[in-house]
């Protein structure tokens, strides 16, 4: 099979992998006692009629319609980007929130996880190649540095950094006091907001990729298509990069690709700890405010995001190794 | 000890290899000495743990840490291979000498296509001019071999075994060396492959004047393929000399015995025998020879006194106390 029928069969099971996630999206909030309706008009304490109640049930798409009906209605709806109404910030859009999320986490976790990714990478192959300091004190520090529990980890730096030195700002993503537009101002603040929360999530994901890159490397290294690219005088530069690096990388792309599929869930922990309007900051105020809606949208994109982060993966190794191309 | 032979292409003299370990040192190698003329094939027999392929790779100084050279020398074309700095390293190894190794995948970049890995050994020596001569050059390179130009452009798990290890044999001629040193090159093979590869590289041989290091398990084997051929046991040498007459009347107990134990292709049918008991630890040598505690004619000097190689023969010694021709003498 050419290297493209298999990457066209490998993209038609996730367009199956998707459909099913879409249609648990449909299906769970369904087959839990209640609807966003009620939930909004229990606050409301019954003192709603009856017309107010079958206005409301409108507006958030409560319908007693036959399953089949409602479920052509629900694709119908996701093919416009129509994921329905927050309850809690009601009439917003979902999709509205989810977009507006979607950059900051995006900036934050996304460019953070490439950052540990490469960063790890690069230090585990220099602690396979070159053993020395870098192998004996840096690695078990980086990993005894990603021991710690996240959230112990992200509240004391906020609290050495943020509120102690002040180096950085204490919450929030941009400066407020600066007038959202794409200035240079504007966009330093946006730098020095997502400084320290990446700093912790690179501080305690770099001590993994390091360990995992310098174990499969320590192997590579003892193979003897390396022993003999040394002994045949190749250019160290070149040993390194196609004969050690290329095969050492491959066992850890797939994880790679779980962490960025991840991203989109938020680095909950970090957007929690400080106030950082992602994705994961907003997952946490739709399951505090019950917010279905939002939940179920939320599910959706996180989903979606992992789907497509494997694909991209799939696409990442088809790419780097060559024996995926005839299988 | 003498001095190296002037005009071998390898030299290697009182060769001791140690694996560091732990508890002590094993000896893997201990007081080898031998010589590759140019243009000659050496079969080196031995049964796993012999110490041959320990030897291979410190010819070529190969070997990874535990291992390390203890004593002796080994000449490659007039140069101290032990005494090379990085530099003559790398100018002594692919240019002068190369090696085959065993593993015929292992021994390739899975990730690189034949081309790719031709084309860096090759530029590593030399500058090409551009792509197109370093393909030309590779395509020459596979044609010595028998292998097609469209094996340039494809992965080593696309290639067969046999493929694979003509790879291998290209690659380890790319710079047209004078000594090539393979170890078991054809162990993974089948025995068909094995007999048009090792005919190959005979033909080979013999149009490119390059000597062989040849190291096996398969001793009719060396006996088919080398002009002269060396057995170890237990990290010896224990006999050395021209592969017909050995065939015909082996000197050493040892090397005897492993002829009686494998049948013969042609002539009358005869029982086979093996060799009783097991080969010695190498971590507990035991004093005198080693070979002693399984020989049939071993007497009680054989296990005190190490038996050094007598001539039995011209150009033909068997490091045995019991063995015919000259007196001893120390001479290797």
């Amino acid at each position: 099979m050419s290297a493209l029928a298999w990457l066209a069969r490998r993209l038609g099971l996730y367009a199956v992998a998707a459909w099913a996630a879409l249609t648990l999206g449909f299906a769970l909030p369904r087959m839990v006692p209640g609807d966003p309706a009620a939930a909004l008009l229990a606050r409301l304490q019954g003192k709603a009629g009856p017309e107010a109640i079958a206005a409301l049930r409108a507006a958030l798409g409560v319908s007693d319609a036959p399953l089949v009906e409602q479920y052509g209605a629900y694709l119908l709806a996701l093919t416009r980007g129509d994921l329905g109404v927050s309850v809690s910030r009601f009439p917003t859009p979902v999709a509205e929130l989810i977009g507006g999320a979607l950059g900051w986490t995006l900036l934050l976790a996304g460019v953070s996880v490439a950052i540990s990714f490469v960063l790890g990478s690069a230090l585990g192959l220099a602690a396979a190649w070159r053993g020395g300091v870098l192998d004996t004190v840096v690695g078990p520090a980086l990993t005894l540095l990603g021991a710690f529990p996240y959230f112990w980890l992200a509240m004391g730096a906020l609290h050495v950094f943020g509120f102690g030195l002040g180096w950085f700002p204490l919450r929030h993503a941009w400066d407020t006091s600066v007038a959202p537009a794409p200035t240079l101002e504007f966009g330093w603040g946006v730098v020095r907001h997502a400084a320290l929360p990446a700093l912790t999530l690179v501080g305690a994901s770099v001590g993994g990729w390091m360990l995992g890159m310098r174990t499969s490397a320590r192997s590579i290294l003892a193979t003897d298509q390396v022993l003999l690219a040394r002994a045949r005088g190749l250019p160290t530069a070149r040993v390194v990069s196609a004969y050690v690096l290329r095969n050492a990388v491959l066992p850890h792309l797939t994880g790679f690709g779980m962490a960025l599929g991840f991203v989109v869930s938020g680095a909950l922990l970090t957007e929690v700890v400080f106030s950082y309007p992602g994705e994961g900051w907003l997952l946490v105020q739709a399951v505090r405010a019950q917010d279905y809606p939002l939940l179920q949208g939320l599910v959706l994109a996180i989903t979606l995001a992992v789907l497509a982060a494997n694909a991209l993966v799939d696409v990442l190794t088809l790419l780097v190794d060559p024996r995926t191309r005839a299988a | 000890m003498t001095a190296p032979r002037v005009g071998s292409v390898l030299s290697v003299r009182d060769l001791e290899v140690r694996y560091r370990g732990p508890d002590g040192d094993v000896c893997a190698v201990d007081g080898v000495s031998f010589d590759v003329r140019p243009g000659e094939v050496l079969g080196l027999a031995g049964e796993s743990g012999s110490g041959k392929s320990t030897l291979a790779h410190a010819a070529l100084r190969l070997l990874r840490p535990p291992a390390v050279i203890t004593r002796g020398e080994v000449w490659i074309d007039g140069e101290d291979v032990l005494a090379l700095g990085p530099g003559g390293l790398a100018r002594l190894r692919w240019r002068t000498a190369s090696i085959v190794l065993q593993n015929a995948l292992d021994a390739l970049n899975p990730v690189l296509t034949v081309h790719e890995q031709l084309a860096d050994t090759l530029r590593a020596h030399a500058p090409f001019p551009n792509a197109r001569a370093a393909r030309l050059r590779a395509e020459e390179l596979l044609a010595l071999v028998g292998l097609g130009e469209d094996t340039l452009d494809r992965w080593p798990h696309q290639l067969s075994g046999g493929q694979r290890q003509r790879v291998n044999i290209a690659l380890a001629l790319a710079l047209r060396p004078k000594l090539v040193v393979m170890d078991e090159p054809t162990t993974a093979l089948d025995v068909v492959v094995q007999r048009e590869l090792l005919q190959r590289v005979l033909q080979l041989r013999d149009a490119l004047g390059f000597a062989v290091l040849f190291i096996t398990h398969d001793l009719p084997l060396l006996f088919d393929l080398a002009d002269r051929v060396g057995v170890l046991y237990a990290g010896r040498l224990a006999e050395l000399g021209p592969a017909a007459a050995m065939r015909e009347n082996p000197a050493h107990p040892y090397t005897r015995g492993l002829l009686r134990a494998m049948p013969p292709l042609t002539g009358p049918r005869r029982p086979l025998a093996g060799i009783p008991g097991a080969p010695p630890d190498p971590a507990h040598p035991l004093p005198g020879c080693r070979f002693a505690p399984r020989c049939a004619v071993a007497a009680a000097r054989c296990r005190t006194e190490v038996p050094f190689a007598h001539a039995v023969g011209p150009g033909w010694r068997a490091a045995c106390h019991a063995a015919p021709g000259l007196p001893a003498t120390r001479s290797p």
